[in-house]
């Protein structure tokens, strides 16, 4: 649990990071969403002996833990995710010194047009099993976007003119929860599973007002339902290595991608 | 006046950590465990770390006893196991039938110290390897002590493993006997399995 925390922070962390500020400017601005997006152990112990009864810090039985608690799945990975760009037009604010500007985003899905950009994640999935081939699971990704369009432009001009805005990157964080059902047929798992949640793209910014440099970015998301398929393969009673497939129930999305995953009990707990 | 508790093979104990145990929430072993390819029957090892002592096989079990030096009066057995099986396999080291003979002969049945009560059965999942060790208190001086294997797998027929008393004294070259050496006297008749040694 302390991965998935350290990782949930992490990417929260990333997120949710305000902009900065540099050269003595004034505080970062942020930006309004579009397109139906929002803005956004123990002390040491040290043992004298390891007999039974005498010693302090280990209980009996460390080596059969595991089969105590339920299965416990942890996987890293890598997809390829095509999905709607959830940006529309959104406005956002950018602070240098005393100034404050507000410029506007018009993303790439205009009007009814919708766009399919790409987007290239790490994927992190914490969740549990059941000995019937049941499992959920909490998938969080977090990526960067290739090729999104984009216009931004300067609503509101300063006493000096209007800063210039450069796009840095555009990124792409992503979460849902699992649901699955998976069959093991010797060292082969196979699964299906259904996922629910949501995709937020950050569209971020260089800002320059003459000397003075700032930071700032506009976030668009949208819900997400999503259809997989996974194959695996058992590497050792604990370790799979895998692919997945994926097709959006609700747009023309669609994502593909590798895993590694580990399990707290020897295939899955399901023997 | 009780004697100082000999430190011994703590570090066996704790290298059982970089093998396939999982102690308590320490999830971050999956990634050491998934790779690791953990317990393979038959290796009597856990990742770099080799059971010692005699060795047997009882069920899915790979079991590795070994005597040690004396703990308060009694024998001390340190048991590492290994499942070799892709089923969790139960180990219940309090159900192990552990006999004590003195100079005289004499038969003497042991239990394990115990003073919390956490000596239980206990299933091992598939391809994990694991070890205790446990104090079997006696108020006379055993030469010799007598497991049977199997009784810790609740498995017939009888398997037991003999062990005789660690050497007091530094023996000479042509004395040297291991603390655990397996003697080929079993206890009330029973035939000793004669097993492969570390």
């Amino acid at each position: 649990m302390k991965i998935a925390l350290i990782v949930c922070a992490a990417i929260a962390a990333v997120a949710l990071k305000p902009a900065v500020a540099r050269a003595g400017c004034g505080g970062g601005g942020g930006g309004g969403g579009g397109g139906g997006g929002s803005s956004g152990g123990t002390a040491s112990c040290k043992e004298t002996t390891d007999i039974v009864g005498y010693r302090e810090c280990t209980k009996y039985g460390t080596w059969g833990k595991n089969l105590a608690l339920p299965t416990i799945i942890g996987e890293i990975g890598m997809v390829v995710r095509r999905f709607e760009n959830p940006m529309r037009a959104a406005t956002g604010t950018v602070e240098h010194d005393d100034e404050k500007f507000s410029f506007k985003v018009t993303g790439p899905r205009e009007d009814t047009k919708r766009v399919v950009d790409t987007a290239v994640a790490a994927q992190f999935r914490i969740g549990t099993a059941s000995k019937h081939g049941f499992y959920t699971a909490l998938d969080i990704e977090l990526g960067g976007v290739t090729g999104a369009s984009e216009e931004a432009e300067m609503t509101s001009v300063g006493l000096r003119g209007t800063p210039e805005l450069e796009r840095t990157s555009v990124t792409m964080l992503g979460a849902a929860a699992v649901v699955g059902l998976r069959g093991r047929h010797g060292p082969l798992d196979m699964s299906t599973e259904l996922a629910a949640g949501g995709l937020m793209v950050s569209y971020n910014y260089h800002s320059q007002y003459h000397a003075c440099e700032n930071t700032t970015s506009v976030v668009a998301g949208a819900g997400m339902v999503e259809a997989r398929a996974r194959a695996a393969y058992w590497f050792s009673p604990y370790g799979q290595i895998g692919v997945t497939m994926g097709k959006s129930l609700i747009d023309t999305g669609w994502m593909t991608g590798v895993f590694i995953g580990g399990h707290s009990r020897a295939w899955g707990g399901t023997r | 006046m009780r004697r100082a508790i000999k430190v011994r093979n703590i570090g066996a104990i704790r290298a059982h950590a970089a093998g396939c145990q999982m102690a308590g929430m320490r999830w971050v072993l999956l990634a050491g465990l998934a790779a690791s390819g953990c317990y393979t029957g038959g290796s009597f090892a856990s990742g770099l770390t080799r059971f010692g002592g005699t060795r047997t096989t009882v069920g899915c079990l790979d079991l590795a006893i070994d005597r040690r030096d004396d703990e308060e009066g009694g024998p001390v057995l340190a048991y590492r196991f290994g499942n070799r099986c892709d089923r969790p396999q139960v180990v219940d080291l309090g159900n192990a039938t552990v006999i004590g003979r003195d100079a005289e002969g004499v038969e003497h049945r042991l239990a394990p110290f115990d003073p919390r009560l956490e000596i239980r059965p206990l299933p091992i999942d598939a391809r994990l390897a694991g070890g205790e060790v446990l104090a079997y208190p006696s108020h006379v001086d055993l030469v010799q002590v007598c497991v049977d294997a199997a009784s810790i797998v609740h498995a017939q027929p009888e398997r037991w493993l003999c062990f005789a008393k660690t050497p007091e004294l530094e023996p000479t070259p042509e004395e040297a006997l291991s603390p655990s050496e397996a003697v080929e006297v079993p206890p009330a008749g029973e035939d000793l399995v004669h097993e492969e040694r570390s």
